[in-house]
Protein backbone atom coordinates (compact mmCIF):
# COMPACT_ATOMS: atom_id res chain seq x y z
CA UNK A 1 0.00 0.00 0.00
CA UNK A 2 1.05 3.70 -0.87
CA UNK A 3 2.16 6.04 1.92
CA UNK A 4 -0.67 8.95 2.22
CA UNK A 5 0.78 12.46 2.96
CA UNK A 6 -1.02 15.39 3.83
CA UNK A 7 0.76 18.98 3.91
CA UNK A 8 0.77 20.98 7.21
CA UNK A 9 -1.51 23.44 5.91
CA UNK A 10 -4.08 20.39 5.41
CA UNK A 11 -2.79 19.34 9.27
CA UNK A 12 -4.00 23.23 10.47
CA UNK A 13 -7.35 22.86 8.88
CA UNK A 14 -8.27 19.45 10.04
CA UNK A 15 -7.29 20.35 13.85
CA UNK A 16 -9.37 23.34 13.62
CA UNK A 17 -12.37 21.71 12.72
CA UNK A 18 -11.68 18.74 14.69
CA UNK A 19 -11.51 20.46 18.08
CA UNK A 20 -14.65 22.13 17.35
CA UNK A 21 -16.66 18.84 16.28
CA UNK A 22 -19.03 18.70 18.30
CA UNK A 23 -18.16 21.45 21.02
CA UNK A 24 -19.67 23.81 18.85
CA UNK A 25 -23.29 22.01 19.58
CA UNK A 26 -23.71 20.89 22.90
CA UNK A 27 -20.23 22.46 24.88
CA UNK A 28 -22.35 25.96 25.67
CA UNK A 29 -24.95 24.01 28.04
CA UNK A 30 -22.20 21.71 29.41
CA UNK A 31 -20.37 24.28 30.18
CA UNK A 32 -22.71 26.80 31.23
CA UNK A 33 -24.79 24.44 33.94
CA UNK A 34 -21.75 24.23 36.14
CA UNK A 35 -20.44 27.76 35.48
CA UNK A 36 -23.01 29.75 34.92
CA UNK A 37 -22.59 33.25 33.05
CA UNK A 38 -18.42 32.78 34.04
CA UNK A 39 -18.70 29.70 31.22
CA UNK A 40 -16.10 32.06 29.02
CA UNK A 41 -13.99 32.44 31.57
CA UNK A 42 -13.92 28.70 32.19
CA UNK A 43 -13.68 28.41 28.49
CA UNK A 44 -10.91 30.74 28.22
CA UNK A 45 -8.63 28.80 30.63
CA UNK A 46 -9.44 25.82 29.15
CA UNK A 47 -7.90 27.12 25.96
CA UNK A 48 -5.08 28.30 27.65
CA UNK A 49 -4.51 24.73 29.56
CA UNK A 50 -4.90 22.70 26.06
CA UNK A 51 -1.40 24.11 24.59
CA UNK A 52 -0.10 22.00 27.55
CA UNK A 53 -1.74 19.47 26.64
CA UNK A 54 -1.09 19.77 22.78
CA UNK A 55 2.53 20.46 24.05
CA UNK A 56 2.73 17.08 25.21
CA UNK A 57 1.00 15.32 22.02
CA UNK A 58 3.45 16.88 20.57
CA UNK A 59 6.62 15.65 22.07
CA UNK A 60 5.44 12.27 22.00
CA UNK A 61 4.83 12.41 18.21
CA UNK A 62 8.53 13.58 17.72
CA UNK A 63 9.79 10.64 19.49
CA UNK A 64 8.48 8.28 16.83
CA UNK A 65 8.39 10.37 14.20
CA UNK A 66 7.78 7.47 11.62
CA UNK A 67 4.95 5.36 13.57
CA UNK A 68 1.21 6.13 14.46
CA UNK A 69 0.05 6.27 18.19
CA UNK A 70 -1.23 2.49 18.36
CA UNK A 71 2.77 1.85 16.70
CA UNK A 72 4.01 3.77 19.16
CA UNK A 73 2.11 1.98 22.18
CA UNK A 74 3.73 -1.29 21.10
CA UNK A 75 6.70 0.01 20.71
CA UNK A 76 7.23 1.87 23.71
CA UNK A 77 5.56 -0.56 26.29
CA UNK A 78 6.56 -3.54 24.70
CA UNK A 79 4.08 -5.75 22.77
CA UNK A 80 1.37 -7.55 25.93
CA UNK A 81 0.82 -4.42 27.49
CA UNK A 82 0.99 -1.77 24.21
CA UNK A 83 -1.61 -4.28 22.66
CA UNK A 84 -3.45 -3.88 26.07
CA UNK A 85 -2.81 0.09 25.79
CA UNK A 86 -4.09 0.28 22.29
CA UNK A 87 -7.83 -1.74 22.70
CA UNK A 88 -8.69 0.34 24.95
CA UNK A 89 -7.80 3.71 22.77
CA UNK A 90 -9.50 1.78 19.84
CA UNK A 91 -12.62 1.46 22.03
CA UNK A 92 -12.56 4.90 23.05
CA UNK A 93 -12.24 6.14 19.23
CA UNK A 94 -14.68 3.48 18.04
CA UNK A 95 -17.86 4.10 20.65
CA UNK A 96 -16.93 8.14 20.13
CA UNK A 97 -17.70 7.37 16.21
CA UNK A 98 -20.60 5.77 17.15
CA UNK A 99 -22.00 8.53 20.02
CA UNK A 100 -21.31 11.34 17.22
CA UNK A 101 -23.56 8.98 14.52
CA UNK A 102 -26.10 9.19 17.43
CA UNK A 103 -25.68 13.45 17.82
CA UNK A 104 -26.31 13.41 14.04
CA UNK A 105 -28.87 12.18 14.39
CA UNK A 106 -30.98 13.32 17.70
CA UNK A 107 -30.15 16.54 16.43
CA UNK A 108 -31.42 16.50 12.93
CA UNK A 109 -34.57 14.57 15.07
CA UNK A 110 -34.99 17.10 17.94
CA UNK A 111 -34.75 20.42 15.62
CA UNK A 112 -35.13 19.44 12.04
CA UNK A 113 -37.30 17.22 10.78
CA UNK A 114 -38.98 15.43 13.97
CA UNK A 115 -40.65 12.63 12.25
CA UNK A 116 -37.64 10.99 10.48
CA UNK A 117 -36.17 8.38 12.61
CA UNK A 118 -32.56 8.70 13.62
CA UNK A 119 -31.05 5.78 11.72
CA UNK A 120 -31.73 7.30 8.10
CA UNK A 121 -29.47 10.39 9.42
CA UNK A 122 -26.95 8.22 10.41
CA UNK A 123 -27.47 5.55 7.67
CA UNK A 124 -26.86 8.67 5.05
CA UNK A 125 -24.17 10.23 7.56
CA UNK A 126 -22.14 7.48 7.80
CA UNK A 127 -21.94 6.39 3.88
CA UNK A 128 -20.06 9.83 3.77
CA UNK A 129 -17.67 8.76 6.51
CA UNK A 130 -16.98 5.47 5.14
CA UNK A 131 -16.56 6.54 1.01
CA UNK A 132 -14.32 8.96 2.65
CA UNK A 133 -12.28 6.39 4.61
CA UNK A 134 -12.11 4.50 1.44
CA UNK A 135 -11.21 6.97 -0.74
CA UNK A 136 -7.82 7.73 2.01
CA UNK A 137 -6.74 10.70 4.39
CA UNK A 138 -5.43 12.55 1.49
CA UNK A 139 -8.97 13.00 -0.70
CA UNK A 140 -10.20 13.61 3.28
CA UNK A 141 -7.51 16.12 3.74
CA UNK A 142 -8.41 17.94 0.89
CA UNK A 143 -12.39 18.06 1.67
CA UNK A 144 -11.49 19.41 4.73
CA UNK A 145 -9.61 22.49 2.97
CA UNK A 146 -12.90 22.89 0.60
CA UNK A 147 -15.31 22.99 3.82
CA UNK A 148 -12.86 25.25 6.13
CA UNK A 149 -13.91 28.44 4.19
CA UNK A 150 -17.14 27.94 4.43
CA UNK A 151 -17.05 27.26 7.91
CA UNK A 152 -15.14 30.56 9.02
CA UNK A 153 -17.91 32.85 6.43
CA UNK A 154 -21.25 30.97 8.06
CA UNK A 155 -19.06 31.69 11.25
CA UNK A 156 -18.71 35.23 11.18
CA UNK A 157 -22.14 35.65 9.16
CA UNK A 158 -23.78 34.13 12.35
CA UNK A 159 -21.37 36.28 15.09
CA UNK A 160 -22.29 38.96 13.17
CA UNK A 161 -25.86 38.75 12.56
CA UNK A 162 -26.53 38.12 16.50
CA UNK A 163 -24.67 40.90 18.05
CA UNK A 164 -27.45 43.35 18.33
CA UNK A 165 -29.33 40.83 20.84
CA UNK A 166 -26.35 41.15 23.25
CA UNK A 167 -27.41 42.61 26.46
CA UNK A 168 -24.60 42.75 28.62
CA UNK A 169 -26.62 42.30 31.41
CA UNK A 170 -26.30 38.50 31.52
CA UNK A 171 -22.52 38.55 32.11
CA UNK A 172 -22.95 40.10 35.55
CA UNK A 173 -22.29 39.25 38.24
CA UNK A 174 -18.61 38.30 37.35
CA UNK A 175 -16.50 35.87 38.62
CA UNK A 176 -19.53 35.04 41.26
CA UNK A 177 -19.20 30.95 40.31
CA UNK A 178 -17.32 28.95 43.35
CA UNK A 179 -13.37 27.36 42.06
CA UNK A 180 -15.14 24.28 42.18
CA UNK A 181 -17.82 24.85 39.59
CA UNK A 182 -15.23 26.09 37.74
CA UNK A 183 -12.98 23.95 37.97
CA UNK A 184 -15.75 21.07 36.88
CA UNK A 185 -16.82 23.17 33.95
CA UNK A 186 -12.68 23.47 32.75
CA UNK A 187 -12.69 20.00 32.52
CA UNK A 188 -15.64 19.40 31.02
CA UNK A 189 -14.62 21.93 28.18
CA UNK A 190 -11.45 20.42 27.43
CA UNK A 191 -12.60 17.04 28.03
CA UNK A 192 -14.68 17.68 24.84
CA UNK A 193 -12.77 20.43 23.19
CA UNK A 194 -8.83 19.27 23.66
CA UNK A 195 -8.66 15.86 25.32
CA UNK A 196 -9.56 13.99 22.00
CA UNK A 197 -6.76 15.70 19.74
CA UNK A 198 -4.41 12.73 20.98
CA UNK A 199 -6.15 11.26 18.00
CA UNK A 200 -4.53 13.05 15.72
CA UNK A 201 -1.55 11.26 16.47
CA UNK A 202 -2.58 8.81 14.25
CA UNK A 203 -1.85 11.80 11.96
CA UNK A 204 0.65 13.86 13.12
CA UNK A 205 4.22 12.38 12.78
CA UNK A 206 3.90 9.78 10.27
CA UNK A 207 1.80 11.06 7.70
CA UNK A 208 2.53 14.92 7.35
CA UNK A 209 4.51 16.24 4.83
CA UNK A 210 6.64 18.99 6.85
CA UNK A 211 7.03 18.37 10.23
CA UNK A 212 8.13 21.34 11.62
CA UNK A 213 5.30 23.74 10.13
CA UNK A 214 2.97 21.29 11.34
CA UNK A 215 3.79 21.19 14.88
CA UNK A 216 3.27 25.09 14.47
CA UNK A 217 -0.55 24.31 12.35
CA UNK A 218 -0.98 22.20 15.49
CA UNK A 219 -0.56 25.17 17.87
CA UNK A 220 -2.61 27.50 15.44
CA UNK A 221 -5.11 24.90 14.77
CA UNK A 222 -5.95 24.20 18.33
CA UNK A 223 -5.98 28.34 19.18
CA UNK A 224 -8.39 29.45 15.96
CA UNK A 225 -10.73 26.52 17.20
CA UNK A 226 -10.32 27.82 20.74
CA UNK A 227 -11.36 31.60 19.69
CA UNK A 228 -14.17 29.86 17.94
CA UNK A 229 -15.76 28.24 20.92
CA UNK A 230 -15.24 31.00 23.30
CA UNK A 231 -16.79 33.42 20.74
CA UNK A 232 -19.49 30.99 20.71
CA UNK A 233 -19.61 30.78 24.50
CA UNK A 234 -19.54 34.34 25.33
CA UNK A 235 -22.49 34.69 22.91
CA UNK A 236 -24.81 31.86 23.95
CA UNK A 237 -24.53 33.43 27.79
CA UNK A 238 -24.66 37.42 26.50
CA UNK A 239 -27.76 36.62 24.42
CA UNK A 240 -29.83 33.73 26.13
CA UNK A 241 -28.24 34.19 29.16
CA UNK A 242 -27.10 31.49 31.57
CA UNK A 243 -29.89 29.29 32.60
CA UNK A 244 -31.69 28.91 29.35
CA UNK A 245 -28.25 28.04 27.69
CA UNK A 246 -28.00 25.35 30.60
CA UNK A 247 -31.38 24.07 30.03
CA UNK A 248 -30.90 24.11 26.07
CA UNK A 249 -29.48 20.43 24.51
CA UNK A 250 -28.22 22.37 21.71
CA UNK A 251 -27.66 26.01 22.61
CA UNK A 252 -26.12 26.92 19.57
CA UNK A 253 -28.86 26.07 17.37
CA UNK A 254 -31.24 27.70 19.89
CA UNK A 255 -29.09 31.19 19.38
CA UNK A 256 -29.13 31.06 15.25
CA UNK A 257 -33.05 30.72 15.87
CA UNK A 258 -32.59 34.03 17.28
CA UNK A 259 -30.89 35.74 14.54
CA UNK A 260 -33.60 38.55 13.41
CA UNK A 261 -32.49 41.60 11.20
CA UNK A 262 -34.74 44.37 10.87
CA UNK A 263 -37.79 41.76 11.25
CA UNK A 264 -36.49 40.36 7.83
CA UNK A 265 -33.58 38.00 7.49
CA UNK A 266 -34.88 35.37 10.23
CA UNK A 267 -34.57 31.82 10.38
CA UNK A 268 -31.90 31.01 8.41
CA UNK A 269 -30.22 28.31 11.48
CA UNK A 270 -30.35 25.49 9.06
CA UNK A 271 -27.48 27.39 7.10
CA UNK A 272 -26.18 27.84 10.52
CA UNK A 273 -26.26 24.02 10.97
CA UNK A 274 -24.36 23.86 7.47
CA UNK A 275 -20.97 25.04 10.35
CA UNK A 276 -21.56 22.37 12.59
CA UNK A 277 -22.52 19.64 10.43
CA UNK A 278 -19.15 20.17 8.97
CA UNK A 279 -17.34 20.35 12.28
CA UNK A 280 -19.43 17.24 13.29
CA UNK A 281 -17.90 14.91 9.64
CA UNK A 282 -14.63 15.92 10.51
CA UNK A 283 -14.74 14.81 13.71
CA UNK A 284 -16.56 11.60 12.99
CA UNK A 285 -14.52 11.12 10.38
CA UNK A 286 -11.19 11.45 11.96
CA UNK A 287 -12.58 8.71 15.16
CA UNK A 288 -13.48 6.07 12.85
CA UNK A 289 -10.34 6.44 10.31
CA UNK A 290 -8.32 6.07 13.84
CA UNK A 291 -10.48 2.79 14.51
CA UNK A 292 -10.14 1.39 11.11
CA UNK A 293 -6.17 1.96 11.01
CA UNK A 294 -5.59 0.93 14.92
CA UNK A 295 -7.70 -2.09 14.27
CA UNK A 296 -5.42 -3.07 11.36
CA UNK A 297 -2.14 -1.90 12.88
CA UNK A 298 -3.31 -4.36 15.88
CA UNK A 299 -3.92 -7.44 13.92
CA UNK A 300 -1.04 -6.55 11.79
CA UNK A 301 -3.21 -5.76 8.62
CA UNK A 302 -0.89 -4.32 5.79
CA UNK A 303 -4.02 -3.08 3.84
CA UNK A 304 -6.49 -1.70 6.23
CA UNK A 305 -9.45 -1.08 3.25
CA UNK A 306 -11.18 -4.50 3.82
CA UNK A 307 -11.90 -3.38 7.60
CA UNK A 308 -14.11 0.04 6.45
CA UNK A 309 -17.55 -1.52 5.57
CA UNK A 310 -17.62 -3.99 8.52
CA UNK A 311 -16.82 -1.38 11.23
CA UNK A 312 -18.92 1.07 9.29
CA UNK A 313 -22.04 -1.49 9.57
CA UNK A 314 -20.85 -1.77 13.29
CA UNK A 315 -21.15 2.11 13.58
CA UNK A 316 -24.10 2.48 11.88
CA UNK A 317 -25.60 -0.71 14.68
CA UNK A 318 -23.57 1.23 17.79
CA UNK A 319 -25.14 4.57 17.06
CA UNK A 320 -28.38 3.04 17.54
CA UNK A 321 -27.66 1.39 20.82
CA UNK A 322 -25.29 3.39 22.08
CA UNK A 323 -27.63 6.37 24.25
CA UNK A 324 -31.14 4.60 24.92
CA UNK A 325 -32.14 8.49 25.66
CA UNK A 326 -30.51 11.95 25.89
CA UNK A 327 -30.22 11.64 29.63
CA UNK A 328 -28.42 8.94 29.20
CA UNK A 329 -26.43 10.80 26.94
CA UNK A 330 -25.88 13.73 29.26
CA UNK A 331 -25.30 11.97 32.34
CA UNK A 332 -22.33 10.20 30.20
CA UNK A 333 -20.59 12.75 28.68
CA UNK A 334 -20.63 14.73 32.09
CA UNK A 335 -19.34 12.53 34.42
CA UNK A 336 -18.54 9.85 32.73
CA UNK A 337 -16.67 10.86 29.39
CA UNK A 338 -14.12 13.18 31.10
CA UNK A 339 -12.44 10.00 33.01
CA UNK A 340 -12.59 7.81 30.32
CA UNK A 341 -11.26 10.03 27.57
CA UNK A 342 -8.61 11.31 30.41
CA UNK A 343 -7.22 8.04 31.14
CA UNK A 344 -6.31 7.28 27.52
CA UNK A 345 -5.45 10.79 26.54
CA UNK A 346 -3.70 12.89 29.18
CA UNK A 347 -2.60 9.52 31.69
CA UNK A 348 -1.52 6.91 28.46
CA UNK A 349 0.25 9.53 26.54
CA UNK A 350 1.75 11.06 29.29
CA UNK A 351 2.71 7.43 30.61
CA UNK A 352 4.41 6.79 26.98
CA UNK A 353 6.31 10.01 27.27
CA UNK A 354 7.79 8.91 30.85
CA UNK A 355 8.68 5.36 29.46
CA UNK A 356 10.18 6.79 26.26
CA UNK A 357 12.78 8.69 27.97
CA UNK A 358 13.24 5.89 29.67
CA UNK A 359 13.95 3.34 27.72
CA UNK A 360 15.52 6.38 25.63
CA UNK A 361 13.37 5.53 22.47
CA UNK A 362 14.64 8.81 20.65
CA UNK A 363 12.84 8.68 17.24
CA UNK A 364 17.83 7.43 16.60
CA UNK A 365 16.25 4.05 16.70
CA UNK A 366 14.16 3.70 13.70
CA UNK A 367 16.54 0.85 11.33
CA UNK A 368 15.44 2.35 8.08
CA UNK A 369 16.07 5.60 7.85
CA UNK A 370 19.80 4.84 8.19
CA UNK A 371 19.93 4.35 4.71
CA UNK A 372 19.08 7.85 3.82
CA UNK A 373 22.11 9.50 5.32
CA UNK A 374 23.84 9.64 2.03
CA UNK A 375 21.09 11.21 -0.26
CA UNK A 376 20.06 13.21 2.97
CA UNK A 377 23.04 15.83 2.36
CA UNK A 378 21.54 16.33 -1.48
CA UNK A 379 18.20 17.05 0.02
CA UNK A 380 19.49 19.68 2.29
CA UNK A 381 19.68 22.38 -0.02
CA UNK A 382 16.79 21.76 -1.64
CA UNK A 383 14.75 22.05 1.73
CA UNK A 384 14.42 25.36 2.14
CA UNK A 385 12.93 25.91 -1.45
CA UNK A 386 10.53 22.58 -0.83
CA UNK A 387 8.97 24.16 2.63
CA UNK A 388 7.96 27.09 0.55
CA UNK A 389 6.39 25.63 -2.37
CA UNK A 390 5.41 21.88 -0.33
CA UNK A 391 1.51 23.40 -0.77
CA UNK A 392 1.71 23.44 -4.93
CA UNK A 393 3.98 20.07 -5.28
CA UNK A 394 2.13 17.82 -2.81
CA UNK A 395 -0.93 15.40 -4.11
CA UNK A 396 0.87 15.11 -7.13
CA UNK A 397 3.74 14.15 -6.96
CA UNK A 398 3.21 10.66 -3.93
CA UNK A 399 7.20 9.32 -4.47
CA UNK A 400 8.58 12.90 -4.44
CA UNK A 401 6.94 13.91 -1.17
CA UNK A 402 7.16 10.62 0.23
CA UNK A 403 11.28 10.62 0.25
CA UNK A 404 10.55 14.74 1.65
CA UNK A 405 9.09 13.07 4.20
CA UNK A 406 12.05 10.67 5.24
CA UNK A 407 14.52 13.34 4.32
CA UNK A 408 12.83 15.68 6.72
CA UNK A 409 12.73 13.15 9.37
CA UNK A 410 16.57 12.80 9.11
CA UNK A 411 17.29 16.38 9.02
CA UNK A 412 15.16 16.90 12.59
CA UNK A 413 16.79 13.83 13.98
CA UNK A 414 20.01 15.10 13.18
CA UNK A 415 19.27 18.31 14.14
CA UNK A 416 17.93 17.04 17.75
CA UNK A 417 21.20 15.22 18.19
CA UNK A 418 23.54 18.34 17.68
CA UNK A 419 21.14 20.48 20.41
CA UNK A 420 21.74 17.45 22.45
CA UNK A 421 20.04 17.84 25.94
CA UNK A 422 18.12 20.75 25.10
CA UNK A 423 14.67 18.75 24.01
CA UNK A 424 15.36 16.54 26.80
CA UNK A 425 14.90 19.73 29.39
CA UNK A 426 11.95 20.63 27.95
CA UNK A 427 10.17 17.17 28.25
CA UNK A 428 11.06 17.44 31.78
CA UNK A 429 9.08 20.95 31.94
CA UNK A 430 6.21 19.55 30.44
CA UNK A 431 6.22 16.98 32.55
CA UNK A 432 5.84 19.02 35.73
CA UNK A 433 3.77 21.02 34.33
CA UNK A 434 1.24 18.38 33.20
CA UNK A 435 1.18 16.88 36.66
CA UNK A 436 0.73 20.46 38.25
CA UNK A 437 -2.69 20.24 36.78
CA UNK B 1 -35.55 -5.59 7.41
CA UNK B 2 -33.69 -8.79 8.70
CA UNK B 3 -33.61 -10.14 4.82
CA UNK B 4 -32.17 -6.42 3.86
CA UNK B 5 -29.18 -6.55 6.34
CA UNK B 6 -28.43 -10.41 5.60
CA UNK B 7 -28.47 -9.03 2.07
CA UNK B 8 -25.91 -6.21 2.89
CA UNK B 9 -23.82 -8.41 4.55
CA UNK B 10 -23.36 -11.15 2.22
CA UNK B 11 -23.12 -8.24 -0.59
CA UNK B 12 -19.85 -6.79 1.56
CA UNK B 13 -18.68 -10.79 2.21
CA UNK B 14 -18.40 -11.63 -1.54
CA UNK B 15 -16.96 -8.74 -2.70
CA UNK B 16 -14.16 -8.56 -0.83
CA UNK B 17 -13.38 -12.07 0.67
CA UNK B 18 -12.47 -13.61 -2.82
CA UNK B 19 -10.15 -10.99 -3.32
CA UNK B 20 -8.81 -11.69 0.21
CA UNK B 21 -8.60 -15.50 -0.85
CA UNK B 22 -6.38 -14.93 -3.84
CA UNK B 23 -3.79 -12.86 -2.08
CA UNK B 24 -3.81 -15.50 0.98
CA UNK B 25 -4.12 -13.06 3.61
CA UNK B 26 -5.89 -15.28 6.56
CA UNK B 27 -5.59 -12.79 9.60
CA UNK B 28 -7.60 -10.30 7.23
CA UNK B 29 -10.24 -12.56 6.43
CA UNK B 30 -10.29 -13.20 10.09
CA UNK B 31 -10.52 -9.73 11.54
CA UNK B 32 -13.06 -9.09 8.72
CA UNK B 33 -15.80 -11.55 9.36
CA UNK B 34 -15.32 -11.10 12.97
CA UNK B 35 -16.63 -7.59 12.54
CA UNK B 36 -18.47 -8.73 9.82
CA UNK B 37 -20.66 -11.12 11.61
CA UNK B 38 -20.65 -9.01 15.11
CA UNK B 39 -22.03 -6.02 13.19
CA UNK B 40 -24.70 -8.19 11.38
CA UNK B 41 -25.67 -9.49 14.26
CA UNK B 42 -26.04 -5.89 16.12
CA UNK B 43 -27.94 -4.97 12.94
CA UNK B 44 -30.80 -7.72 13.13
CA UNK B 45 -31.07 -7.07 16.81
CA UNK B 46 -31.93 -3.76 16.27
CA UNK B 47 -33.72 -4.42 13.67
CA UNK B 48 -36.09 -6.84 15.37
CA UNK B 49 -36.24 -4.07 18.50
CA UNK B 50 -34.65 -6.16 20.97
CA UNK B 51 -33.03 -4.62 23.89
CA UNK B 52 -29.35 -4.99 23.36
CA UNK B 53 -27.79 -2.96 26.11
CA UNK B 54 -25.17 0.25 25.81
CA UNK B 55 -21.75 -1.11 25.78
CA UNK B 56 -21.60 2.53 26.97
CA UNK B 57 -22.84 1.00 30.39
CA UNK B 58 -20.37 -1.17 31.16
CA UNK B 59 -18.08 1.71 30.62
CA UNK B 60 -19.83 3.94 33.16
CA UNK B 61 -19.76 0.89 35.53
CA UNK B 62 -15.83 0.76 35.46
CA UNK B 63 -15.46 4.02 35.76
CA UNK B 64 -18.38 5.06 37.98
CA UNK B 65 -15.97 4.43 41.27
CA UNK B 66 -13.58 6.72 39.99
CA UNK B 67 -16.06 9.59 40.00
CA UNK B 68 -17.48 9.10 43.21
CA UNK B 69 -13.81 9.46 44.49
CA UNK B 70 -13.45 12.66 42.75
CA UNK B 71 -16.46 13.80 43.35
CA UNK B 72 -15.95 12.97 47.40
CA UNK B 73 -12.49 14.96 47.32
CA UNK B 74 -13.51 17.90 45.62
CA UNK B 75 -16.29 18.43 48.54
Amino acid sequence: MEKEIISSRQFMIITLLFSIGTAILIIPATIAKAAKQDAWIAAIIGVAISFLLVKLYISLGKRTPSLTFIEANEKILGRFLGKFTAIGFILLTFLSSGELLYFIGIFMKTEVMPETPTMAFALLFSIIIVYAAFLGIEVFARSAEILFPFFILIFIVFAVCITPQISFDNVQPILETPKKFLLYSIIRFMSIFSFPLVVLLMLFPSVVNVQKSAQKGFYIGTIIGGIVLIILITLCILVLGPSNTASRTFPSYALAQRISIGNFLQRIEIIMAGMWIASIYIRTFMYFYASVIGVAQLCKIQNHRPLILPLGLLMIGLSQIIHPNIVHSNVYNNEIWPIFSAIFTVILPLTLLIVAKIRKIDGNSQGENSNENQTNNNNHAQQDSENNSHNASEGDSHTESDSKNDAQDENKLELESQKGNKPNENDVKIDQDTNDH
Amino acid sequence: MTLFILVITSIIAFAFIPQLKKKKETKTIITFSIILLFATAINIGIALKLKIPSPLDFITFIFSPIRDLIVSLTK
